[in-house]
């Protein structure tokens, strides 16, 4: 019985350990940014601040400043390109994973063989030609240009999950809607889609968390105010000679809030939408 | 319209954008890759030289040291950060209270964005006012403040060590789920027979998760031969070239030296580098599967 006992705090502290280093860089740069700036340049450094003061969020949120400017604007650019992909990749991904399940246009292998080639092509070997092609298009530097590249980069893990969800709605429904006159492409927005709520809001948050923190694609492509996205705004805040690390590690919490209330209030999805590629391949 | 029409249809545009964006880009790095390529303002002149790009990245040391470095981080990604992701998966699996919110947590590391993760353990390693010298110099671990990131031997291992934090949530997500799937019964019977739970880990968990090991050292191999932001934020390639990973050096090759045809190379290279060691990992599990 004592054994048991003893058994149990170690595990709980394990637990807490393991808690401890997985928030701890979290931790420290949230309390960066609600210090004063001179606890910053303190040392040895302050565990907890002196005094709590949202100075840093109010310059980031409000000041005219080349590096807080091209913040903000990236957060906008993020957010636009983000949510576009996400709704995108849901879409045209359900329309092709309804294609692949039901009517028998190519078979899941094709998904399969996307998928892993998508994962393990290196990002140059797509940039060098991307770089030529969008230059002479002229898609260098625009939002369009990213929201294309990631959307190809996000459909067939979308239309991996997506496939997974259809195969579990009973084909009976389909066959007796079929039956009463609807015609596939009603089947599949006025049943199928209806049905697969929780298929299509995985794969938005997945495609959504990755648009958003992406980096080396939109480092390459994109410079200027009305494209640049947050990570690359982040990035010339690390790039200067001074750097400001209690503004950086304000940019940084705000640009972690979307992620971190999706995996708040929806970690059931974020973890289905991992484990189906694997568990079931 | 015919249900098979109807399909080709719905696909089309799925299919159309992954051919212009991944496809034809593919086929058309690797044509480039036979090719020196000289950027002007707007204009791309090709200038046909064989194989060159390929024999000159096969025998440049510099590429060697690059796979080098990018396979010890692999290694460490693998042997430490997928132990480490199974520890903690253990301890998720039991029943506690807050289970779940220890479950969210853990999926930050894996949620913010990438240069998020890099600036924080930036901040973390900064030499002057940084956490980490400052944890150490208290608990009496260090006499003298330490430059994490400008000493060669040491930079290497603390961009090591951010990566593995950043990859563990995605193996204790992927272990965790695998050990759902081990019936309790199992564990129930071996009890009565007297196990301890070493015996049971090793005989019954361990086997278990196998197959899941190995897609996660497949996907861990494949995903960290792609390393590049945190290398990209924290040191740049530097110092000496210690942190000279494949990714950042085909980066270099092409946005700092503008050789896109070697660049495409050394892509490919890689490419088929990485299908060799995914063939040898199935060939090595199926034998063991036997």
């Amino acid at each position: 019985m004592r054994n048991s006992k003893i058994k149990l705090v170690i595990d709980g502290i394990l637990i807490i350990l393991a808690m401890i280093w997985t928030l701890l860089p979290l931790w420290w740069t949230f309390q960066t940014s609600i210090s004063p700036e001179i606890d910053l340049t303190r040392i040895p450094p302050r565990w907890l601040p002196s005094s709590i003061n949202f100075n840093y969020y109010k310059s980031i949120l409000f000041k005219k400043m080349g590096t807080t400017t091209a913040f903000r604007a990236g957060i906008f650019n993020s957010s636009v390109i983000s949510i576009t992909v996400a709704f995108l990749s849901v879409f045209l991904g359900s329309l092709a994973a309804y294609a692949i399940v039901r009517l028998n246009v190519l078979s899941g292998q094709w998904v399969i063989f996307t998928l892993l080639f998508a994962q393990m092509i290196p990002p140059v070997i797509l940039i060098t030609s991307l770089y030529v092609i969008a230059s002479k298009l002229h898609l260098l530097d625009t939002k369009i240009l990213l929201i294309l590249i990631y959307s190809a980069l996000e459909l067939p893990m979308a239309i991996w999950i997506l496939r997974g969800y259809f195969q579990t709605i009973p084909k009976e429904i389909e066959d007796s809607a079929l039956i009463d006159g609807c015609s596939p492409s009603q089947v599949l927005f006025r049943i199928v889609l209806p049905l697969s709520g929780p298929a299509l809001f995985t794969t938005g948050i997945f495609t959504f968390i990755s648009a958003w923190g992406e980096f080396l694609m939109a480092l390459v492509f994109t410079s200027s105010l009305g494209s640049k996205t947050m990570p690359v705004a982040i990035a010339e805040f690390m790039g200067r000679f001074t750097v400001d690390y209690g503004l950086m590690c304000t940019a940084g919490m705000i640009a972690s809030i979307p992620p971190i209330l999706i995996a708040l209030i929806f970690q059931r999805f974020i973890i289905q939408g991992l484990t189906s590629g694997a568990v079931k391949g | 319209m015919s249900r098979k029409t109807l399909g080709y249809l719905l696909i089309l545009p799925s299919a159309i954008i992954i051919i212009v964006v991944l496809v034809y880009p593919i086929l058309y790095s690797g044509y480039l890759s036979f090719f020196e390529t000289f950027i002007g303002p707007g204009t791309l002149t090709l200038t046909p030289v064989g194989l060159k790009n390929y024999v000159e990245t096969i025998r440049s040391p510099q590429w060697w040291w690059a796979f080098g470095r990018t396979a010890y981080f692999v290694l460490y990604d693998i042997v430490v950060g997928m132990s480490l992701g199974l520890g903690i998966a253990l301890l998720l699996n039991k029943e506690f209270r807050l289970r779940g919110v220890a479950r969210a947590l853990v999926l930050f590391p894996y949620v913010l964005p990438s240069i998020v993760k890099a600036l924080m353990w930036k901040w973390i390693y900064n030499s002057d006012y940084g956490f980490l010298n400052g944890l150490l110099f208290q608990l009496g671990f260090i006499k003298d403040y330490i430059p994490w990131l400008s000493n060669p031997a040491l930079a290497i291992h603390m961009v090591i060590l951010a990566n593995i934090w950043e990859g563990t949530p995605f193996a204790i997500i992927m272990y965790l789920a695998a050990l759902q799937t081990i019936p309790k019964e199992l564990y129930e019977a071996s009890e009565v027979d007297g196990a301890t739970s070493w015996q049971m880990f090793t005989k019954i968990t361990f086997p278990l998760i196998k197959p899941m090991t190995f897609i996660l050292i497949v996907i861990k191999t494949v995903a960290t031969f792609k390393v590049f932001d945190l290398v990209y934020a924290l040191t740049a390639g530097g110092p000496g070239g210690s942190t000279q990973v494949v990714g950042y050096l085909m980066y270099s090759t092409v946005f700092d030296s503008l050789q896109f045809g070697k660049g495409a190379a050394m892509s490919y290279i890689l490419l088929v580098i990485i299908l060799v060691l995914v063939f040898i990992y199935s060939r090595l599990f199926q034998s063991e599967e036997d």
